[in-house]
């Protein structure tokens, strides 16, 4: 253990998504920490405001309170069909609220494997719990994810302040 | 989903943000790089109202009055023009039409039979929002702006300040972000369409819309249904020349385009202001690829959401024994996926199994009119006096039919 954390420490692990580990230096320590604290299931952002959360090969989408405030209530949620494949930044389907059809921004790419049933009967379940119950797809991510483009929710936070 | 308003400024140093003391109404002076990043020294000045960037604009009127054209051209521009460096204002009219809103069932928003029966268009739009009647009496505004520079209440602003100038009515916008006349009646309702960079925001102007064919299209026959999609909100509607005779679609347009133009500065020029053929494949190529698919009847019909139907006809009887029957329906993508009939006679018990045995066999089929005709015909032929069933059962199975068709008549 004691070894491990001295080689770490001269060597900032950086752990990609597909269990590989490299070494890279300059990785600064604060983001560091939060990535070997998340490596089972971590959380990302993209600045679309769609939130993944990334547990081995597998991916769950969503979007964000911020995402759900803006969009006011949903009324109707359309979900894309299993087996399809996005790509980041693909249009994966749409959020219906205050008479406003909202394209949900795919945000990394896979094969979508799983829809959230329970939005066609409760569509708002998506205000009131954006980051759980309201979740949108699942996917199984393509090999070699890179989360370069993402944010974790501290740099989501900060991202936030500067959106309105 | 929310490709955040001035992204492109959020990264840049604070102190590259200045008050302009020279300028009226705190508007704010940014110092920014020009959008492509590829000139990191060519900076430039630009005077932001309300934090906005103030893009080049365009009025676009379209010269078909085919629904399914100008709504093709909407779709191309908002698909390919860069709305980030210009904004535009489309109008048109069109011929008689029925719309309905990306998830809306139109069978149950309108009166799909009577519209057919006039010859009117039916259409889907891509935007949310509720069913409407247009007509050659309504003024279709469309505004197209990027993501960052989307505002209804700016665009509904607009258009009320433009018709108000010039003329003499009250006008106010609800929190619905309905158009009223005095108050009280309704002359326009509102959608939008926002993608990851781009968006669209649409509204009708009711002026001179035949408001007894618009009652009779959006009341639609079909009952016993339970359907997700998304409702309308039904409304007391008025048109504008009711108040104000001098109201008519070039005025509307020319006052309203005008001023669309002079917020940035601009004049209405045969540049600015331009009368466009909506399927021009020269200038939007792939605009008619685009037409095309919304006038598919998958676009139009199947892309309602699942619906469900229950209806029940009484006032049979049967060896003098009076009973009902209940009919349940199911549509999924526009498909009939199951139909169920209950008949409550227990002297007609065998009938009851052998129709649902048919129903089973020969539901599945897309909900249009030739294909419930095929339905109906293979139904009398299975249940007719020359096939086998008992011929007791032939009259009865032809009003258990009547009771199929009736739960149909919505088609």
């Amino acid at each position: 253990m004691a070894a491990s954390f001295a080689r770490r420490a001269v060597f900032p692990t950086y752990r990609c998504l597909n269990g590989l580990t490299r070494y890279r230096q300059n990785v600064c320590h604060a983001r560091y920490l939060s990535l070997s604290k998340n490596l089972q299931a971590s959380q990302w952002f993209s600045k679309d405001h769609e939130w993944v959360t990334i547990d081995g090969q597998k991916g769950t989408v969503g979007i964000s309170m911020y995402a759900q405030e803006k969009l006011g209530e949903i009324v109707y949620v359309e979900l894309p069909e299993i087996g399809t494949k996005l790509d980041t930044e693909d249009v994966a389907g749409c959020l219906e609220s205050v008479k406003a059809a909202s394209d949900i921004v795919n945000p990394v790419p896979g094969t979508v494997t799983e829809v959230n049933g329970k939005l066609s009967d409760q569509p708002a379940l998506v205000n009131s719990e954006p980051m759980k119950g309201g979740w949108l797809y699942k996917m199984d991510l393509k090999a070699g994810l890179k989360t370069d483009d993402l944010m974790d929710s501290a740099a989501y936070e900060e991202y936030l302040k500067s959106c309105d | 989903m929310f490709p955040v308003g001035l992204r492109i400024f959020s990264s840049f140093p604070r102190n590259s943000f200045k008050e302009c003391v020279s300028c009226r109404n705190n508007n704010i002076v940014r110092t920014v790089l020009t959008s492509t990043f590829r000139h990191r020294t060519n900076q430039r000045q630009i005077h932001l109202s309300k934090s906005r960037f103030k893009a080049a604009r365009i009025v676009v009127i379209s010269t078909s009055d085919v629904i399914f054209d100008s709504l093709a051209l909407e779709e191309w521009l908002y698909e390919h023009r860069d709305l980030s460096s210009k904004e535009y204002l489309f109008m048109w009219k069109n011929k008689p039409a029925i719309v309905s809103g990306r998830h809306q069932n139109p069978w149950l928003e309108a009166n799909i039979p009577l519209a057919a029966s006039l010859g009117l268009d039916i259409a889907r739009r891509s935007s949310g929002g509720g069913t409407v009647y247009h007509d050659e009496g309504n003024l279709n505004l469309s505004f197209l702006k990027s993501r960052d520079n989307y505002n209804r209440r700016e665009n509904l602003d607009l258009v009320v300040e433009a018709v108000t100038n010039k003329w003499d009515i009250d006008l106010t916008i609800n929190d619905r972000d309905d158009i009223l006349l005095n108050k009280l009646y309704k002359v326009s309702g509102t959608a939008a369409k926002l993608g990851r960079l781009q968006s669209y925001h649409h509204f009708t102007l009711l002026h001179s819309v035949d408001l007894d064919l618009l009652q009779r299209c959006l009341t639609s026959p079909m009952q016993g249904a339970s359907s997700k999609a998304t409702k309308s909100f039904p409304a007391t509607v008025m048109n504008l020349s009711e108040q104000e005779p001098d109201i008519t679609f070039d005025s509307l347009t020319s006052t309203i385009g005008e001023h669309f133009l002079a917020e940035v500065g601009l004049e209405a020029t045969p540049d600015t202001f331009r009368y466009l053929n909506p399927l021009c494949e020269t200038e939007f190529p792939g605009v008619t690829d685009i037409a095309r698919r919304l006038q598919t009847w998958e676009w139009r019909f199947a892309k309602s959401p699942d619906f469900s139907i229950e209806r029940n006809f009484t006032g049979h009887t049967y060896k003098s024994l009076p009973y009902s029957v209940q009919v349940k329906l199911a549509v999924r993508k526009g498909a009939l996926t199951s139909l169920e009939v209950r008949v409550d006679n227990p002297e007609l018990e065998q009938l009851d199994q052998l129709i649902n045995q048919f129903c089973r066999d020969h539901s599945g089929f897309l909900l249009m009119h030739e294909n419930v005709k095929t339905f109906e015909d293979k139904f009398l032929y299975c249940f007719s006096e020359s096939s086998n069933k008992q011929i007791e059962y032939v009259s009865e199975a032809r009003r258990i039919l009547k009771c199929i068709l009736s739960s149909l008549d919505f088609l």
